[in-house]
C-alpha cells in the first residue's frame, strides 16, 4: 500500500488515526501502531510478513544476548549482522550473484527466481542499527519486544525509509508528545510530500518513460537530456516526497524523524550532494561502515579506499544490478577527486560548480535508471556524443512544450524558495490564507490524479 | 494556519471515506464501457498470492465517490494548467479537435503470418484485405505543433507487401482526397470513422471488385443523433465537450438479418441512440456472426467478412451487391472463418481492420 493511494489516505489512515487520538495511553497507542503496521505490511506482502516478524524477534534476542554475555558480545553482534546481511543477500542479490558468476566464468548455474519483499533493504538496516547501537553501549538494550517491534515495523518508514537509527528514536517510542499542533504540522508535511509524488514525480516519470521508451535511434541529443533531467526530477520528487510523507506521518503520531533530503540539487559539489541526498542512508553508512573502517583517520590512501567502499555499497544497496555498482563508483570517483583538490577549485567557480555537480548527478541518474547495459550505452552516446546526429527534433519540442509548466514547477521546488517564503510570511495573514486555499485545491487535484489513474475506458465494445 | 489546512483536509478525507462506505455501488461504468471491480472474495490462495489486496485496490478506485467528476477535473487540470497536449492518449488539437494517439505496433509479423495462413487455407479464392488508417493518419495536419506520432502507413505497407491477399490499398489516397474536400471522415470524440468515411471505404472496395458503387444521392441521409460522445470523450471525460452527429445512409430494401440467430429486418438498432454507446446503432453492436440476406437482389454472390467494428458502418453499403453476407467478429466467433468459407462455398472474402485494432485484437489470430 503506497502512501499516495486512495486506500491509504481514505481508509487506512482514518482507521488508524481515530482510535489513536481517542486513546491517550502511550502503551495502547503503540499497540495500535504495531497492529496498523502489521496490517500495512501484510496488505502489500502477505507472505513476507512472517519474515519481517522473525527478523524482529531474532534481532531482539541477539541484542539481549550481547548484554547478558558481555564477553561474547562480538559473537552475537556478528551473528545479527550475518543474519541481516544474509537475509538481504538471499532475497535481493542471489539472482544477480548467480548470473554474474555465470557471465564471468561462463558457468551455467540456473538463476533462481526469488521475490524481493518490499522494504527488506530498510528493515534489515534498521535492525542492524539497533543491535550495533546496543553493542556499542550507546543505548540501553530494549527489553520490550513491542518497543523494538514498533521501531522496526513502524509503517511510515517501513517500506521506503527514511532509515531511522535506533539511537535517534529510542526515547520517543515510550515517551512522546502527541498534540493538535503536531498533527497539523504533520498533515501539512504529508500533503507536501503527496503533492511532490503525485503531481510532480509521477508526471516527470511519464515524460522520462515517453523518451526512454521510444526508439533510441529517433531521440535527439536535446531529447535525451530532457529525458535525463525528467528522470532526475522524478527520482528526487518521488523519494523526497515519500520521505516528506513519512516524516509528516511520524509527526502526526508524535515522532520526530530526522530530515532525509535537504535540496540536493543546489549542491556545489558531489560531496555536498551526498550531505543533502538520502541523508539517512549516507549517515547510516558513515556511522556503521565508514567510521568502523577507519574513516579518514588512517591516512589518505585508506581514506580513499574507505570512501570508494562506501560508495560501492551505497550503489549496490539501491538494486541488484551492475548499473547500480557503476553509479556508486561514478559518485565515488568524483568524491575522491574532489578530496584530491577539485573541491578547492570548485569553490572559486561560482556558477560552474553548480553546472559541474548537476552534470555528474544527472548523468549518474541515467546510469541509475537504465539497467540494460546495451541500452545504457546507446542512451549515453546520444547524450554525450550526439550519436544520432540530431540536436533537436519535433518529438523533443513536443515533449518540452507540453511539459514546460511541470519542469518549471519542479525546478522551482528543487530550490528552497518556498521554504524561505514560508518563513518570511509566517505572520502574514493574507499569505497564509492563500496557502491554505492552495493546499486544499492541490489536495483535491491530487485526489483527481489518483482517481484518474484507475480510470480505464475500455476502447472497444463490451462482450 | 497549519491548523486550517489540516482541518480542511481532515474533513475532506473523512467526508469522502464516509461517502465511499455509505454510498451504493454500481457494477457498470457507462463512461468506460466496462464492468467495475466487484468486492473480492477472501480465500487463502487469493490472499497469499496478493490478488485479494490488488482487487481491493481496484475496487476502491472503481467505486470512489465522485469518480467521474474527479476524472474531469484531472483532464481539465492537465490540459489547462499543466498545458499537456497529450492527455490519456488523446492529442488535444486546436479548433476543438481531438485525435487518438497511435501506439507502436507490436504484432506486425504475427499478423502477416496469420493472414498468409488464412489465404493459404483458402487456396483458389481471392482474399481482399482492407486496412483502414485511423483519424491520426488522415488528420495528421491538425495535430498540435511538433507532435510527431508514428506513421501507420509504414506498418500498412509492411503488411500489404508481405501478405498473399488482394490489397485494397487505394483507400488511403481516397480518404485523403475526400478529406481535402472538407468532409468529416472520422468522429471527433470517437475512434471510428463516420458514415461518410465508411462510404469512402465502400467505394474503394467496389473499385477493387469491379462493382459500380451506388452514388450518395441514392441514399436517404439522416442525422440520427447530435449527441454522440464516444470513446475519445470517455478517455477525457471532459464534460464541457459537446456531442456530435451520427448520420445513417438509409435505403429502402428487403433484407433479413440474423444477429447470432436472432432475426431482424434492419441493419440498425436505433435503441442504442438512447445509450452512451451510440455507434452500436450500426449492425446492432457486436455479434460473433451476423448473417444478412438480401431478399430482392438478382445477385447470387456471397461474401464473408472478418472484421472489427469499423466494418459495422460500411456493411450497410454492401448489401445491394450480394445475396448473402456473413459477418464475423473475430474476437467472439469461436470457429475458424476459413473453415466456414470452405464449407459454405463463399465467393468473396474480405478482411477489414483499422490500424489500431489490427495490432491489439487477439481475435485476428484465429481466423484460419
Amino acid at each position: 500500500m503506497l502512501f499516495s493511494s486512495l486506500e491509504f489516505i481514505f481508509l487506512f489512515l482514518p482507521a488508524v488515526c481515530i482510535p489513536y487520538f481517542l486513546i491517550k495511553n502511550t502503551k495502547i497507542r503503540n499497540y495500535i501502531l504495531i497492529l496498523a503496521s502489521l496490517f500495512f505490511y501484510t496488505f502489500g506482502e502477505p507472505k513476507a510478513v512472517v519474515l519481517m516478524v522473525m527478523s524482529i524477534v531474532l534481532n531482539y534476542g541477539l541484542a539481549i544476548l550481547t548484554q547478558k554475555y558481555k564477553s561474547a558480545k562480538k559473537l552475537f553482534l556478528t551473528a545479527s549482522i550475518l543474519v541481516n546481511i544474509g537475509l538481504l543477500f538471499w532475497y535481493k542479490y542471489t539472482a544477480f550473484f548467480v548470473s554474474s558468476i555465470n557471465s564471468v566464468f561462463g558457468a551455467g548455474f540456473e538463476v533462481p527466481v526469488i521475490h524481493l519483499p518490499i522494504g527488506i533493504s530498510f528493515f534489515t538496516f534498521q535492525a542492524m542499527s539497533y543491535v550495533i547501537d546496543v553493542y556499542r553501549g550507546d543505548v540501553p538494550v530494549q527489553k520490550k519486544l513491542s518497543a523494538l517491534f514498533l521501531y522496526i515495523s513502524f509503517f511510515p518508514q517501513l517500506i521506503a525509509g527514511p532509515i531511522i537509527k535506533y539511537h535517534d528514536i529510542d526515547k520517543q517510542i515510550e515517551q512522546r508528545q502527541v498534540s493538535l499542533a503536531g498533527y497539523s504540522k504533520g498533515c501539512k508535511r504529508f500533503l507536501m510530500g503527496l503533492f511532490k509524488k503525485v503531481l510532480i514525480a509521477n508526471n516527470a516519470g511519464m515524460l522520462w518513460e515517453s523518451i526512454s521508451g521510444s526508439d533510441i535511434s529517433s531521440v535527439s541529443m536535446a531529447g535525451a537530456w530532457l529525458g535525463a533531467i525528467a528522470y532526475s526530477l522524478q527520482i528526487y520528487f518521488d523519494f523526497s516526497g515519500y520521505s516528506d510523507m513519512a516524516i509528516g506521518l511520524g509527526r502526526i503520531f508524535g515522532f520526530e524523524f530526522l530530515e532525509n533530503f535537504n535540496y540536493p540539487y543546489i549542491s556545489k559539489s558531489i560531496r555536498e550532494f551526498w550531505r543533502r541526498w538520502h541523508i539517512s542512508l549516507s549517515t547510516w553508512f558513515k556511522e556503521y561502515l565508514y567510521i568502523p573502517l577507519g574513516g579518514s583517520r588512517k591516512g589518505n590512501i585508506r581514506t580513499y579506499i574507505n570512501l570508494v567502499t562506501v560508495f560501492l555499497c551505497t550503489g549496490i544497496w539501491h538494486g541488484a544490478n551492475w548499473n547500480f555498482v557503476i553509479w556508486g563508483a561514478w559518485h565515488g570517483f568524483f568524491s575522491v577527486i574532489e578530496r584530491l583538490g577539485l573541491e578547492k577549485i570548485l569553490k572559486k567557480c561560482k556558477v560552474l560548480n553548480h553546472i559541474y555537480t548537476l552534470w555528474v548527478v544527472v548523468l549518474g541518474f541515467v546510469i541509475f535508471a537504465i539497467t540494460d547495459m546495451g541500452q545504457l550505452k546507446k542512451y549515453l552516446a546520444v547524450m554525450l556524443l550526439n550519436s544520432n546526429h540530431v540536436l533537436v527534433n519535433n518529438s523533443f519540442m513536443f515533449a518540452l512544450t507540453g511539459n514546460i509548466v511541470l519542469i518549471a514547477a519542479a525546478l522551482l521546488f528543487s530550490m528552497p524558495v518556498y521554504k524561505s517564503l514560508e518563513a518570511k510570511l509566517e505572520n502574514n495573514v493574507a499569505a497564509r490564507t492563500a496557502e491554505g486555499i492552495v493546499f486544499t485545491l492541490l489536495f483535491i487535484i491530487t485526489v483527481a490524479y489518483l482517481v484518474g489513474s484507475g480510470y480505464n475506458p475500455f476502447l472497444y465494445f463490451r462482450f | 494556519m497549519n491548523r486550517s489546512i489540516s482541518l480542511t483536509v481532515t474533513i475532506l478525507i473523512l467526508g469522502l471515506s464516509t461517502a465511499f462506505i455509505v454510498m451504493p455501488k454500481s457494477d457498470f461504468s457507462q463512461n468506460e464501457n466496462r464492468m467495475l471491480q466487484e468486492f473480492p472474495k477472501l480465500t487463502f490462495e487469493s490472499f497469499a498470492s496478493g490478488d485479494y489486496t490488488e482487487d481491493i485496490t481496484l475496487y476502491i478506485s472503481d467505486h470512489f465517490p465522485l469518480r467521474d467528476s474527479f476524472v474531469t477535473l484531472k483532464t481539465l487540470f492537465a490540459e489547462k494548467i499543466m498545458g499537456n497536449k497529450l492527455v490519456n492518449g488523446i492529442y488535444i488539437c486546436d479548433n476543438d479537435m481531438y485525435i487518438e494517439d497511435y501506439a507502436k505496433p507490436q504484432n506486425t509479423d504475427r499478423i502477416i503470418a496469420t493472414f498468409n495462413k488464412f489465404s493459404k487455407n483458402l487456396e483458389g479464392r481471392v482474399v481482399d484485405l482492407m486496412l483502414v488508417p485511423t483519424g491520426i493518419e488522415i488528420y495528421g495536419d491538425r495535430l498540435p505543433r511538433f507532435a510527431s506520432p508514428l506513421s501507420q502507413l509504414k506498418t500498412m505497407d509492411e503488411i500489404y507487401s508481405a501478405v498473399d491477399c488482394n490489397n485494397i490499398d487505394s483507400l488511403y489516397d481516397r480518404l485523403i482526397l475526400e478529406k481535402e474536400k472538407g468532409r468529416k471522415l472520422y468522429y471527433r470524440l470517437d475512434h471510428h470513422w463516420t458514415t461518410e468515411g465508411a462510404y469512402v471505404g465502400y467505394t474503394a472496395y467496389c473499385k477493387a471488385k469491379g462493382f459500380e458503387p451506388q452514388p450518395e444521392s441514392a441514399f436517404d441521409i439522416k442525422t440520427v443523433t447530435e449527441d454522440f460522445k464516444g470513446t475519445v470523450y470517455s478517455k477525457l471525460n471532459d464534460i464541457t465537450l459537446k456531442g456530435e452527429e451520427i448520420k445513417v445512409y438509409e435505403q429502402s430494401n428487403d433484407i433479413t438479418v440474423l444477429y447470432d440467430g436472432e432475426e431482424s429486418n434492419s441493419l440498425y438498432n436505433y435503441d442504442y441512440l438512447e445509450k452512451k454507446d451510440k455507434y452500436s446503432v450500426f449492425l446492432n453492436n457486436i455479434h460473433s456472426l451476423v448473417e444478412i440476406t438480401n431478399n430482392k437482389t438478382d445477385s447470387t454472390r456471397t461474401l464473408a467478412i472478418a472484421k472489427d467494428s469499423y466494418a459495422n458502418s460500411m456493411i450497410p453499403f454492401l448489401v445491394n451487391h450480394y445475396k448473402k453476407i456473413y459477418v464475423f467478429d473475430t474476437r467472439s466467433y469461436k470457429g475458424a472463418v476459413s473453415d466456414f468459407v470452405k464449407e459454405n462455398n463463399i465467393d468473396d472474402v474480405l478482411i477489414l481492420y483499422n490500424m489500431n485494432t489490427i495490432d491489439t485484437d487477439t481475435g485476428v489470430n484465429v481466423i484460419y
